[in-house]
Formats: structure tokens, C-alpha cells, sequence
């Protein structure tokens, strides 16, 4: 199980260096690093100062980067399996269903990984440079152990997440709708509930929701909440894996998008 | 214990096979046999259900009733077990189009865990047979059509499977590189007793290269057997007669025999359509005691795809 697995790595790996044959596309591949590079690793340790490695703000690489990165992997390699017509190919051999499935989503993980951390070592370099004070500066241990936690979690959930969107979909457009659409919900909520706290409830409510803000959340250690968010991202992503596993059978799934 | 012995003679054996969509039976109440060592065509116009009997046998379908087994191994339950011995060509040549066309061969000869060595020996081989070793490091997707079956069916054979499926193997392919690939799987199939499974439209192919054929419309088997005994399950009895002295008187003599269906003459050539179960004895005996001298008898052979046509349309009548 262990070769199948790392015979389809590096099937997707050999795919994935072989994409951008000509000059045009390898430039065009290099846009989102080093936008990444740009707006998460340079800006915010400089203009954010010691905040940077003290409090949470750097787990917006941790989140962003995964995110972004391994839900356009998936569906390009699932779905576009399919778009390709190989995916039936792949089906008839002796590969078993989830040498298949775990050979796809481990690329992307590793990848996302791999450019979080080193988006992460690049702006603690920066912050060093701008605020050098004798010595090398580094997250503490609980910001550092969040971001690590952040970066593994969420990079499963989203593979997982792209993986049980692709199964559902039969172009490769429609996949990135429906996982920016997933992905944009929760924004768009978290809008609506501010909105709807600020100008559409009750006074009573507003001033209860503010007063329980304040007492709980607010006086909350980073600890405590991180350790919160962190089950949920834990539960999430388990329940997301066992659905990928039930459902990524070959005699489930439709194997070519007619 | 029964089936390793069963598998040793007969590669693929289906019995009452039946897959529904719905109201649609795609393949209905199949049964056939198809001993080790042979060149199987399953013949049939388009939705005959050619492709989901492959798919049923890869186990990538799942029957609505009857069974098969592959060497032995069933479909469903050890499909592992079948999909390691087998190398298939689908409708779609299944080739990664961001792998040279050197890497799409070692990553199916990693899939079926060939060693390293002797997985170049096997890719040199094959691409040498394809004419294609000039271009291993090309990507297939600027290729042609025909080069990419090649290569396609290069990849189905790079493992030495037990048992070739083959979906249309020649389709798209020239004339030459067509030869090629039949004369190709006529020789592993003598040298190695591999067995090939083949869907075709190529009437000439099946006749000429298939030890067996099924032929199937609407999911239903019309005819089984070899090349030679569907012919003969056909209506089609035609004789060609030459001779001296016929007259027209003769020509109507002929006409009129209770067993002749139709009867056309081109000088000293006399070409008569029999009813299916007549000898054509009976009529040269008849012919000789006229005082026609008779030189020669033998049947006409239809084109194979005119039986084709004969088999397939008459059970859309029968309908």
C-alpha cells in the first residue's frame, strides 16, 4: 500500500513539474509565491512590528496558505483525472482505491506545507532584519505550536473538502465555484452576523452579546481559545476524511465527466 | 481449488450477466467462455454494450444479476486480484498528457511493481515495437491519434499481462501500424498464451484474427461461435455453379426447384441462392442428368460484415 501510495506521488509530482513546459507559464506559475511572499512574509512583519511573532497575526499565513493552495490542487488533479480521461485508465489497474486517493491528496499537503513554512522563515527573516536587537528573535512556543496545528489541519480538511467536492462535480470550473463558494461562506457569514448585531437587533441583544464578548472572549488566554478553535478544526477534519474514505470508491465513482 | 483448475483452461468466464440503468439493459443475460490462449472479438454497433462488458469485467461496474470470473478471480470481490493480471486499452487511451510519453510506460510499470531494470528492458521493447522509441521523450498530447493508440497499447502490455482487454485497439490506426499491432497480439497470444478480449467494429479484423466471436445488439448475444460457425448461423446459402450448356430452358428447370430461393446466370456461371437448410447436391445431380456439363461448385463467401449486418438486423426485426 505504502509503494502504491508513493508510486502515484510521483506520478503527481512528475505531472505537476512537467505543467509549465515554456517559459511564459513558469513565470506565470511563480505569481502566487511571490505574491505570497510579497503580502504575507515582507509587509505584516513590517509594518506590525513586534506584534508579529508576539500575538496570533501569523497564523494568517497558516490559514491563507494551505487554503489557497490545496484547493486548486485537488480538483486539477481529480478533476482534471477525469476532464483527461485517465481516470478510468487508473481505475482498471491494480491500484487499490486508496492508494489512489491518498497519492493525490498528499502532493498538494506536502506542498502547501512546504510554502507555508517557508513563507513563515521568510518574514521571521525579515522581522529579524527590520528589528534586529542582538539577537535572533522567534515565535513562542504556543504561537508556534498553533501555526503547526493550523497548517496540518487545515491542509488535510481542504484536500479532503476538495477531494468529496470533485467527486461531485463534472468540470473542473465547477469544482473551483463550488470550493470558493465553501470557502467564501463563512466570510460572508461571519459579514452578516457583525451586520446584523450592529444595526438589526435589539438594543438588549446588541448590549448581552457585547457584555458576553467583552467577559468571555476578550479575557480569554490565546491558549484556551486556540485549544477551542483547534477540536473543532480537529473534528472537522476527521469527519471530513472518514467521508472521503466512504465515498472515494472506484465503483462509486463516475469515471469520465459525460 | 475448482476455479485455479477452471482458470488454467478457460480465462473468462461469464455466466447470465446483466447490468440495468434503469430501464435500459446495457448488457443482458450474457454467458460465454473464452478458453486461455485465444483472441476473443465481441462485435456489436454502437451501444451494443461492448464497453460495459469491459467495464463489468474490470469490476468498475457492478452487475444487476449473474456473474464472471477472470483466471479464475471474480470481478467484484478480488478485483485486485484481476486488475494485476490484465492490461486494458479503454475507449479513451488514458494517457497523461503531462508525461513523456517514456514516464506514462514507467508509471504504469511502477503500478504493477515491475522491478527498475527490468521496467527499461520492457519500455525499450514495447516502444521499439511502436516505432515510437525515437520519440520517448515527446509528450503524447501533440501526437496523433494513431501514435497515441500505440503508445496506449504499449502501456496495457508493458506488465506481460495474462489477459489483454482490448477497446477498439486499431481504431485510428494506419493501415501498416494497424497490421502491426494485430500481427503483434496474434504472436504473444502463440508465444506467450496470453489471451486477448477485443471490442472491434473492423468486421475484417474479427474474421481474420479472432479465434471466437460474440456478437451482441441491445445487450442481447445474437451469435457465438467461431468466424466460420457464425456464418453458418446465418441464412446466406450461395453457390456458384460453372458450366457448359445452360440454356434458358435449364435457367428455369432451376428457377422452380422447390429449394432454390433465386437463381441469376452470367454466361457459363450460374450463382443460386438456397434455402438455409438445402443441399446443394441434390441440384447437381439435377443439373448432370439435363446433360449440363458441370465444372465446378463451390459456396460463395459473403463479406463478414454483411453477416454482421444479417445478424444484427435480423433481431432488430424479430423485435
Amino acid at each position: 500500500m505504502i509503494n502504491d501510495i508513493l508510486t502515484m506521488i510521483w506520478k503527481e509530482n512528475l505531472e505537476y513539474s512537467n505543467q509549465s513546459k515554456n517559459l511564459r507559464e513558469k513565470i506565470t506559475g511563480m505569481i502566487f509565491p511571490f505574491l505570497s511572499l510579497g503580502l504575507l512574509a515582507i509587509v505584516p512583519p513590517l509594518s506590525l512590528g513586534s506584534d508579529w511573532i508576539k500575538s496570533p497575526f501569523s497564523l494568517v499565513i497558516s490559514i491563507l496558505v494551505p487554503l489557497i493552495t490545496v484547493t486548486m490542487s485537488i480538483p486539477l488533479s481529480l478533476v482534471g483525472e477525469r476532464e483527461r480521461k485517465t481516470l478510468e485508465t487508473l481505475f482498471a489497474s491494480r491500484l487499490p482505491d486508496r492508494a489512489i486517493l491518498f497519492g493525490t491528496m498528499f502532493p498538494p499537503i506536502i506542498r502547501a506545507s512546504k510554502i507555508s513554512f517557508f513563507v513563515h522563515l521568510v518574514s521571521l527573516v525579515t522581522y529579524n532584519i527590520a528589528q534586529w536587537s542582538g539577537n535572533l528573535s522567534f515565535y513562542p512556543s504556543e504561537i508556534l505550536f498553533a501555526n503547526l496545528a493550523t497548517i496540518i489541519l487545515l491542509s488535510i480538511s481542504a484536500a479532503s473538502l476538495g477531494v468529496l467536492v470533485s467527486l461531485q462535480t463534472t468540470s473542473l470550473r465547477q469544482a473551483m465555484n463550488y470550493l470558493n463558494a465553501i470557502l467564501m461562506a463563512p466570510v460572508i457569514i461571519f459579514g452578516i452576523a457583525i451586520y446584523l448585531i450592529g444595526n438589526v437587533f435589539p438594543d438588549p441583544w446588541r448590549v448581552a452579546f457585547e457584555n458576553w464578548f467583552e467577559k468571555e472572549v476578550m479575557t480569554a488566554n490565546f491558549q484556551q481559545v486556540f485549544t477551542t478553535i483547534s477540536f473543532v478544526l480537529l473534528l472537522i477534519t476527521l469527519i471530513l476524511l472518514v467521508l472521503v474514505l466512504l465515498r472515494f470508491k472506484r465503483s462509486l465513482v463516475k469515471p469520465d465527466c459525460s | 481449488m475448482e476455479t485455479k483448475q477452471r482458470s488454467n483452461s478457460v480465462a473468462i468466464c461469464i455466466k447470465n450477466l446483466s447490468c440495468y440503468f434503469g430501464a435500459l439493459k446495457a448488457v443482458d443475460d450474457i454467458s460465454m467462455e473464452i478458453p486461455s490462449g485465444t483472441i476473443f472479438g465481441l462485435l456489436g454497433p454502437n451501444g451494443a454494450g461492448k464497453t460495459t462488458t469491459i467495464r463489468l469485467l474490470l469490476g468498475l461496474l457492478k452487475p444487476t444479476s449473474g456473474s464472471a470470473e477472470i483466471l479464475g478471480f471474480n470481478p467484484w470481490t478480488n478485483g485486485q486480484e484481476v486488475r494485476s493480471r490484465i492490461g486494458v486499452l479503454l475507449e479513451n487511451t488514458g494517457l497523461y498528457e503531462n508525461l513523456t510519453a517514456e514516464e506514462n510506460l514507467d508509471f504504469y510499470g511502477r503500478v504493477n511493481r515491475m522491478p527498475s531494470v527490468r521496467r527499461q528492458e520492457r519500455i525499450e521493447e514495447l516502444l521499439t515495437l511502436t516505432e515510437l522509441w525515437g520519440r520517448r521523450k515527446e509528450f503524447p498530447a501533440t501526437w496523433s491519434k494513431g501514435m497515441r493508440q500505440k503508445l496506449a497499447l504499449a502501456r496495457a502490455m508493458i506488465h506481460l499481462p495474462q489477459v489483454l482487454l482490448l477497446d477498439e485497439p486499431t481504431v485510428g490506426l494506419d493501415v501498416n501500424a494497424a497490421v502491426a499491432i494485430r500481427d503483434y497480439l496474434h504472436q504473444i497470444v502463440k508465444k506467450d498464451g496470453v489471451t486477448v478480449f477485443l471490442t472491434t467494429h473492423n468486421m475484417t479484423e474479427a474474421e481474420k484474427y479472432c479465434n471466437n466471436i460474440t456478437v451482441i445488439k441491445n445487450g442481447r448475444m445474437v451469435a457465438h461461435g467461431t468466424p466460420e460457425s457464425i456464418r453458418s448461423q446465418t441464412s446466406i446459402n450461395r453457390w456458384e455453379v460453372r458450366g457448359g450448356c445452360i440454356d434458358h430452358a435449364i435457367l428455369e428447370m432451376v428457377r422452380k426447384q422447390a429449394n432454390v430461393l433465386s437463381v441469376n446466370q452470367d454466361n457459363d456461371l450460374l450463382i443460386v441462392d438456397l434455402r438455409p437448410d438445402s443441399n446443394i447436391s441434390v441440384l447437381v445431380k439435377l443439373l448432370v442428368d439435363e446433360g449440363v456439363q458441370v465444372w465446378g461448385v463451390r459456396p460463395m463467401r459473403d463479406n463478414f460484415e454483411e453477416v454482421f449486418l444479417e445478424l444484427t438486423e435480423e433481431k432488430n426485426n424479430d423485435k
